[in-house]
């Protein structure tokens, strides 16, 4: 199957001029990871939360309304035509950090294809081909419910960790991954110290068994807009990710 | 006498809804709950209200699609932010531009609360 041909969902974007809280604002109303930029009619590349979060790093002391899209947008892409097969997006948009692909015809860009598009679009191939347990990762982050949010927000900037699983003792609470993390650096600075995990979580106790059929585990990151679903068997074994999944699905087309 | 505001809570948790309901209704408003964004919508087509208040860390619709989704449909419909985020002054101005009526932190003090929600439902 060629990009043209698939189902997508219409562009969302932001103008360059625009402030990260503009930016953050389209990205939570339009539940989208990455936006693409334009400047003025031009597309310029694009902006994501993933971005935003580990920019921080250089941008610390800075308020999002001082940040222009334009200071921190991601201008050296990689696009695709409408004619790309959807076997390259897959291997584009399941690179680390990496979301979505912008399709150019010519310097107009005409859609974004993104993870959840194509998770979306092959789902009836997923049914009843792999169990969770044939693609889950055994390395999950952990954390506590009592874990302040300054420490998560730390473990997620400055690491590798993009998800963390929130438990309570032996019990999972919820999932954090950039896009609750963006929301709270919203927040006043001042307030941050004072929080736990607790009050930024959105209750999410979902977990799947390794016996259960991936495409379980599709819906579920495409319903609940969470990068991955953790696996128990009695206790918490590791995580399905989105982007497991869709390396899978790449296999048996 | 005249008609009571009707209020809209969403908000995910139960023990939140119910206790706005409870503080709003002995005030001498109509409080009505919903648990998630997709029923607030649908509430909305068949019912007005003179206030959505609106919990923003729901699962699958979060409270700024419900709130984006509201203004489209409901262009008029006033709606105020209940969270237990405190937004800085920068997000609290860039939302009021975008058409947003109040904003409550959770958790509230009852005063508090009756007070914001009877300054945005006398407009």
């Amino acid at each position: 199957m060629l990009v043209k041909d698939m189902v997508v969902r219409d562009i969302v974007a932001i103008d360059s001029g625009k402030d990260i809280i503009d930016a953050l604002f389209v990205m939570f109303s339009n539940r989208r990871l990455v936006l693409p930029v334009f400047n003025g009619p031009h597309f310029a590349g694009t902006i994501s939360m993933c971005g935003y979060a580990e920019l921080l790093k250089d941008f610390r002391g800075k308020t999002p309304e001082s940040i222009r899209v334009s200071q921190i947008m991601d201008k050296k892409i990689r696009t695709v035509s409408p004619t790309t097969d959807v076997l390259d997006v897959i291997d584009k948009v399941t690179e680390r950090g990496v979301y979505s692909v912008p399709v150019l015809s010519g310097h107009n860009l005409i859609r974004m294809v993104t993870r959840e598009d194509v998770m979306r679009q092959f789902l009836p191939l997923l049914r009843g081909r792999f169990n969770v347990g044939d693609v889950m990762s055994y390395d999950v982050s952990v954390g506590s419910i009592h874990d302040t949010v300054e420490s998560v927000v730390e473990r997620i900037i400055s690491g590798d960790e993009k998800r963390i699983v929130i438990m309570d003792y032996k019990k999972v609470e919820g999932i954090i991954c950039i896009k609750d993390l963006v929301n709270v650096l919203l927040a006043e600075k001042s307030e941050l110290s004072d929080m736990s995990v607790k009050d930024i979580l959105v209750p999410n106790t979902i977990t799947l068994r390794k016996s259960d059929d991936i495409a379980k585990a599709a819906e579920i990151i495409l319903d609940w807009w969470v990068g991955g679903v953790p696996v128990m068997d009695g206790e918490l074994e590791g995580i399905v990710k989105d982007k497991d999944i869709l390396q899978r699905l790449r296999f048996i087309m | 006498m005249a008609n009571p505001k009707r209020i809209l809570v969403v908000d995910d948790e139960l023990s939140v809804a119910k206790t706005v309901k409870f503080i709003l209704d002995a005030e001498g408003f109509e409080t009505q709950i919903v648990f998630s964004g997709e029923e607030s919508l649908k509430k909305l087509e068949k019912e007005k209200f003179d206030l959505v208040l609106l919990d923003i860390m729901m699962p699958k619709m979060n409270g700024w699609q419900v709130f984006e989704e509201i203004q489209k449909r409901h262009p008029k419909q006033a709606v105020a932010f209940l969270t237990v985020i405190k937004y800085s002054d920068a997000v609290r101005e860039k939302l009021e531009k975008e058409g947003l009526a109040g904003y409550i932190n959770k958790p509230f003090d009852n005063d508090d609360l009756i007070s914001r929600v009877k300054s945005i439902t006398s407009d």
